[in-house]
């Protein structure tokens, strides 16, 4: 990958079948460039509040916006979630979670943990790449992102 | 205000008007007479002045003017116009009045008429200055009069005087013309004529009439009174006065005339006598004579004397003659001379001298042959006065020769002279004397009575004119008057002795003429000054009268008022008199001063808003204005006044509007209404309490006729509100039942007793029949006499129910009492207890007999004794608690125990505090209760056992959900994705089946997506927690609609959506339903034509029931129980697409909530699909 710092897209994904689909479905919409992919819970928190491996981050340099997976392992998304929306160097990140859980449950916890965006992968693919089109377009271009706070 | 009453003001309005026309009639007449030449009209006599054409026309213009203003006195708009009109008359005749005085005479007086002429000197037809003056005076008066107000009480006074002065100048002009000696003429002004100064009295009538009406003394009514009549007074006395002193010249004046006519004709009768005599006997002697001159034979003889003076027969016989001639006719002396004129003969025989005189007049008979006077004449101053009868002899033959004179000497004194100086009336001073002319001179022939000697002695120059004698010789004849020869004025009768050089002159001093006259004159006066005397006197008298009548009334007026004062003074109420301008306090009475607390100099100091909280300067000056103009007489109202102490107490003001003396004032008086506010209040009270109660009050007269009805009463007998209650008789109100009673016995019991009080009953409007309880009461007038009835009535009807009630139920209580299965006692809660009573119940359950236990302690029945503090106790939480409750144990008569449960209550029976007791055999209960309780215990467990499994179980559920929807779906986006690579990347490379064969690939991982969302939602119908709320279905369904069909499907749909019974139910799963039934109804009606969706609701015996339909394909009927089965379809999936588990989850729904569904339907008739739901409960929300 690219300089950690410069990141646009966090997707976090477990699965592989789901990953490699999300990643055409963004290459397909030219948004591939700066994409970093983590596949579980614990390595996105790492990455989020640079640590671990991924020491040499600066946590405010934020990515554009966090794709977020539900069922993850380790740390599960909602847990992510919360990590995320508690702490306030990052509580401003945008996360959108994608995943194929229509669970009202689900959706009520995410919005009080303080989601920004809840899509549901279609499991037809051209409506998936649709969608993914959606959100680049919509988080990378359309939404002004926080401004990065000093620390 | 003014001192004239309306009967006065009439007259003298009518006065004005009366007057003022006949002022202008006598101008209009005088114009008629300037007009059609009649001088009379405009003169009213010969040789008067007449009315000039300008005093007819001002006259004309005043005197209409003057009618207008008496005739319309309230026209504002005529009362200008005259007013400008008087001002311009004022102009005019001021103007005319200098031009008068300066003598010059004005053409237009004439106002175009043709006059010439004048009279005695004076211009006629031109305006005399006293006219002039007296016009300017009226037309001041009149302007003043027309001008008046009561700002300006002056004016009228004016008016008044000057019009008064007019009357009088011209009372005086007329009374002089009535007279006849018109006054002015003769003088260097122009007299006023006799119809302008009857005008002027007209007119001035008229004016103080006017006047009279517009004024308004100043002073009080009694003194402008006494004022007023003191004027009539003088103006009376003035006019008799004047009427007196007129009437007394004119009667003198009269009476001289006539006097002085009747002397005048003595004076002409005497003189014509004597003037007859004396020519008859200058006749006679004449006659004489000729008896001598045509005597031939005297001729004869007087030739022969004459010619023979020696023959002495003819002498003797001559002389005989003569002395005959002489004797016969009286003559002094004959003569007889020849023709040379010497004397031949004389007769008495004494010598003479001829005398001068005869020389010449001998000379001229003989050349006149006539016979002739010789008049009378004296030869000397001693000699005395003779006159000659010459008789000329002519010669007997040639009678024109005159022989001889014969001279007759006429002694004068014999007869003439008698018969001049004789006068036939005793006179003083009148004579008769003749005169002649000789030369320049008047020559008096006789002997005056005044003056001796004066025969031929005396004379006067003719030039003294005013000599009478001198007048009659110059030939004027009649009466004259004159001056006597004495200078001494005379009344005389001059004539002419025919035939004769003589005059005659009858006079008389005109003292003597005058002098009854004078004594006339001066009884007139006399009479007159009596005359006057009186009228002063009486005059005086009634001006004395009236003044002291005037003063008396003025004391008892004084007196009256003083007392007056007195009493208000005194008086309790409270009395100011304040200036209407300056507010300030001039008088209050002690009342006043008593009240508010102040002293009378500090009250001076203090004005009514001071005393008057309610009111300030500001708002109490504009009470004043309408009183000040007299548009309100009185002003009365309530306020309050307070004390020096401050303290305040409310008051009844009367404020009005005073005049006196001229002044305005206001007086206010002031009533203490402190006590007439309480009796109010006190009144307004009683009356709220008589309208306040609920029982009937009714005040009648006797006959029966009702007078008032208070509120209640008119409820009671449903009479309205505000109805007119006299047109009621109480009888028709009084039920059939009691009227008789009522009017035979109650009534008459109270007129005689003063009340009587019983039951009674009423009768409503309606019919409804109140009994009542009812005191009548008879009221007495100041006479004794019943004159009113009143009655309170109370509706009974009620406590009469409830008695009845009360017996009833006393005896159904008896009954059941006895009958209660319960054991019921009554125990006396004092000393032991003792039980009062006891049901059959009772006795049964404890075993004992009735008798056993009344008078008993109620120890008996209970294990142990009570213990008096535990029973006091006892009592006092029954009062508070009011049923106590406890279950004991009681012993029955055969010591048998038995569990009891006790109620009891504390009820006053009596009056007594008694305790009820109730009790009741529990021991069955308490077994039952026991058996309860174990089963209870029993249940609760294995409630929660299920409760437990079903928890687990939901939860197994709600994992299991879970992943299916999560892990389920992974692998086939997988799978669908990946296909979708392989077909985009690597499509170029597969034929056409390869592609179809991966499409199928691809619909069934969609239709596998559906499947695993509908078993999903269906399972979660089961499993969620309902929560029910009320749900508005009409806008649900409508919203609904609108999120599953987009705007081209709308289009495309007739939806239809009636009210809806709102529903109880979980709105969540409520949503999913409806979502369902209106896509299947979208999905089946699409193909059709003529597409059309309605949904309605309606009520079905406790349940709200809601349809769906839709005009689409329908289905076959006869699979009606297969639709609502999971998966189960009656359509192929190549038809339409879906699982079939839409309905599965709409009836699952519907009957977690208790509803029902089902459905019709008809292949290609479309289908409509109900369901129902629990209808809500009122109360619920």
């Amino acid at each position: 990958m690219n300089d950690p710092n410069e990141v646009e897209i966090l997707l976090v994904e477990d699965n592989t079948a789901d990953l490699e689909l999300a990643m055409r479905a963004l290459k397909k919409n030219h948004l591939a460039n700066r994409v970093v992919v983590v596949t579980d819970g614990e390595e996105a928190l790492d990455f989020i509040f640079a640590r671990g491996s991924y020491s040499d981050r600066h946590v405010e340099n934020a990515p554009k916006v966090i794709l977020l997976d539900l069922k993850l392992p380790k740390v599960n998304g909602l847990e992510v979630l919360r990590a995320i929306k508690s702490d306030p160097r990052t509580k401003a990140f945008p996360v959108v979670i994608l995943t194929s859980s229509k669970e009202e449950s689900d959706i009520v916890e995410s919005y009080q943990l303080g989601v920004n965006s809840y899509i549901v992968k279609p499991v037809v693919f051209d409506k998936f790449v649709e969608a993914v089109n959606n959100l680049g377009m919509y988080w990378l271009l359309l939404n002004q992102r926080p401004p990065p706070q000093s620390p | 205000m003014s001192s004239i009453k309306g009967g006065e003001r009439g007259l003298l309005s009518a006065l004005t008007q009366i007057f003022g026309a006949i002022a202008a009639g006598f101008g209009l007449l005088t114009l008629a007479g300037w007009v059609l030449d009649l001088p009379l009209l405009s003169s009213f006599g010969l040789n008067l002045i007449p009315m000039a054409p300008s005093s007819a026309f001002m006259f004309g213009v005043l005197g209409i003017a003057t009618l207008v203003h008496g005739r319309l006195p309230q026209s504002r708009r005529a009362q200008r116009v005259i007013l400008a009109v008087g001002l311009f008359c004022a102009l005019i005749t001021l103007l005319l009045f200098f031009t008068s005085s300066m003598g010059i005479q004005l053409k237009a007086e004439h106002l175009g008429i043709p006059i010439t002429g004048s009279l005695n000197g004076i211009p006629i037809g031109h305006m005399s200055p006293v006219t002039a003056f007296s016009f300017v005076l009226a037309s001041l008066s009149f302007v003043a009069s027309a001008s008046s107000s009561s700002d300006r009480p002056k004016r009228p006074t004016f008016a008044l005087w000057s019009a008064g002065l007019a009357i009088l100048v011209h009372y005086v002009l007329v009374l002089a013309y009535f007279v006849g000696l018109p006054l002015l003429y003769g003088g260097v002004f122009i007299p006023p004529a006799f119809p302008t100064s009857l005008a002027f009295l007209a007119l001035g009538v008229a004016l103080a009439a006017s006047a009279r009406t517009h004024a308004r003394p100043s002073s009080e009514p009694i003194e402008a009174h006494t004022t007023q009549s003191t004027f009539a007074l003088w103006v009376t006395l003035v006019g008799l006065a004047l009427g007196i002193v007129t009437a007394g010249y004119a009667y003198y004046r009269n009476y001289e005339n006539n006097y002085r006519v009747e002397v005048e004709h003595q004076l002409s009768a005497i003189a014509q006598l004597k003037v007859g005599e004396i020519a008859r006997w200058r006749n006679e002697r004449l006659g004489d004579g000729s008896v001598l001159y045509n005597n031939p034979t005297f001729s004869d003889l007087v030739g022969r004397v004459l010619g023979r003076p020696e023959d002495g027969e003819a002498y003797g016989e001559l002389r005989a003659w003569l002395v005959r001639v002489l004797e016969s006719y009286d003559y002094d002396r004959v003569i007889l001379l020849d023709a040379q004129g010497s004397e031949r003969m004389s007769v008495p025989d004494t010598p003479g001298p001829v005398g001068l005189h005869l020389s010449q007049d001998i000379l001229d008979i003989i050349g006149s042959r006539q016979m002739s006077f010789l008049d009378l004449h004296r030869d000397s101053q001693d000699q005395p006065v003779h006159m000659e009868v010459l008789v000329p002899i002519l010669e007997e033959v040639d009678r024109t020769r005159v022989i001889g004179i014969l001279v007759l000497r006429i002694d004068p004194e014999r007869y003439l002279y008698p018969l001049i100086n004789r006068w036939p009336t005793p006179s003083q001073t009148a004579e008769t004397l003749i005169v002649r002319r000789d030369g320049n001179e008047a020559l008096f022939l006789n002997d005056l009575r005044f003056q001796k000697d004066s025969a031929l002695a005396l004379r006067v120059s003719l030039e003294r004119e005013d000599v009478a004698a001198a007048m009659a010789v110059m030939g004027q004849t009649g009466i004259v008057e004159a001056v006597d020869y004495r200078g001494v004025p005379v009344v005389a009768d001059l004539r002419a002795i025919p035939d004769s050089p003589w005059f005659m002159v009858a006079r008389m001093d005109e003292a003597e003429v005058y002098a009854p006259v004078r004594a006339k004159l001066w009884e007139v006066v006399v009479l007159v000054g009596v005359l006057l005397f009186g009228a002063g006197s009486g005059v005086g008298l009634i001006w004395r009268r009236q003044r002291l009548h005037f003063l008396q009334e003025r004391y008892a007026m004084a007196h009256e008022r003083a007392w007056l004062h007195e009493v208000i003074s005194r008086s309790l109420n409270e009395v100011y008199v304040f200036d209407s301008l300056t507010l300030r306090f001039t008088f209050a009475n002690s009342g006043a001063c008593d009240n508010l607390g102040y002293t009378v100099e500090e009250l001076a100091k203090l004005t009514p808003p001071d005393v008057m909280p309610e009111f300030t300067q500001e708002s109490f000056r504009p009470l004043l204005p309408p009183l000040r103009t007299g548009k309100r007489k009185l002003l009365v109202f309530e306020t309050v006044h307070r004390r020096r102490d401050g303290s305040e107490y409310p008051v009844e003001v009367h404020l009005q509007q005073v005049e006196t003396g001229g002044e305005a004032v206001c007086l206010a008086i002031v009533n203490d209404i402190t006590e007439r506010r309480q009796a109010e209040q006190e009144r307004d009270r009683r009356a709220a309490i008589q309208e306040a109660t609920p029982d009937f009050i009714g005040l009648s007269d006797l006959q029966g006729r009702a007078i008032y009805v208070n509120r209640a009463g008119r409820e009671m007998l449903e009479i309205g509100a505000e109805e007119d209650v006299s047109n009621l008789a109480i009888a028709d109100y009084l039920a059939d039942s009691a009227r008789a009673f009522v009017v035979n016995e109650a009534i008459p019991a109270a007129i005689r007793e003063g009340s009587w009080s019983g039951e009674g009953a009423l009768l409503s409007r309606t019919g409804r029949e109140i009994l009542v309880s009812q005191v009548i009461l008879a009221h007495r007038g100041p006479g004794g006499e019943v004159e009113f009835l009143s009655t309170i009535a109370r509706d009974i009807t009620e406590r009469k129910r409830s008695e009845q009630a009360l017996i009833e139920s006393s005896s159904q209580f008896r009954t059941l009492f006895e009958a209660s299965p319960d054991a019921i006692l009554l125990i006396d809660p004092h000393d032991e207890w003792p039980i009062l009573d006891c049901n059959m119940a009772a006795c049964q359950m404890n075993g004992y007999t009735r008798d056993e236990l009344v008078g008993q302690s109620v120890d008996l029945l209970n294990l142990t004794p009570g213990d008096p503090n535990e029973r006091k106790e006892y009592v006092e939480r029954i009062h508070r608690q009011g049923v106590l409750r406890l279950d004991t144990f009681h012993r029955r008569k055969d010591g048998s125990v038995f569990s009891v449960e006790v109620s009891t209550s504390l009820i006053t029976l009596g009056g007594r505090d008694v305790v009820l007791g109730i009790d009741r055999d529990i021991t069955e209960r308490r077994r039952a209760e026991e058996e309860i309780r174990r089963l209870n215990v029993e249940l609760e467990g294995r409630v929660a056992q299920r409760t437990a499994q079903l928890a687990s179980a939901n939860q197994e559920l709600e994992a299991f959900a879970y992943s299916v929807s999560h892990d389920l779906r992974a692998p086939l986006r997988a799978i669908d994705g990946f296909s979708r690579i392989i077909l985009e990347d690597f499509g170029n490379t597969l034929d056409p089946e390869g592609k179809r064969l991966f499409d199928v690939i691809l619909t069934n991982t969609q239709r596998m997506d559906q499947l695993i969302t509908d078993l999903l939602a269906l399972s979660r119908v089961s499993r969620t927690e309902m929560q029910s709320s009320r749900v508005d279905m009409t806008a649900l369904a409508d919203s609904i609609y609108h999120e599953i069909a987009s705007p081209e499907v709308r289009r495309k749909f007739a939806f239809y959506v009636a009210p809806l019974p709102d529903a109880s139910a979980d709105p969540a799963l409520l949503r999913q339903v409806w979502s369902n039934l209106l896509s299947n109804a979208i999905k089946y009606a699409m193909p059709k034509a003529g597409r059309a969706i309605e949904v309605g609701g309606y009520m079905d015996n406790g349940m709200c029931v809601y349809f769906v339909r839709d005009n689409g394909v329908g289905f076959n009927p006869a699979y009606t129980n297969k639709l609502f089965g999971v998966f189960q379809r009656l359509h192929k999936a190549e038809e339409f697409e879906g699982n079939g588990v839409g309905l599965a989850i709409v009836q699952r729904i519907i009957h977690r909530h208790g509803g029902k569904t089902w459905a019709e339907g008809e292949i290609n008739r479309g289908a409509t699909f109900y369901f129902s739901l629990p209808a809500m409960e009122p109360n619920h929300e």
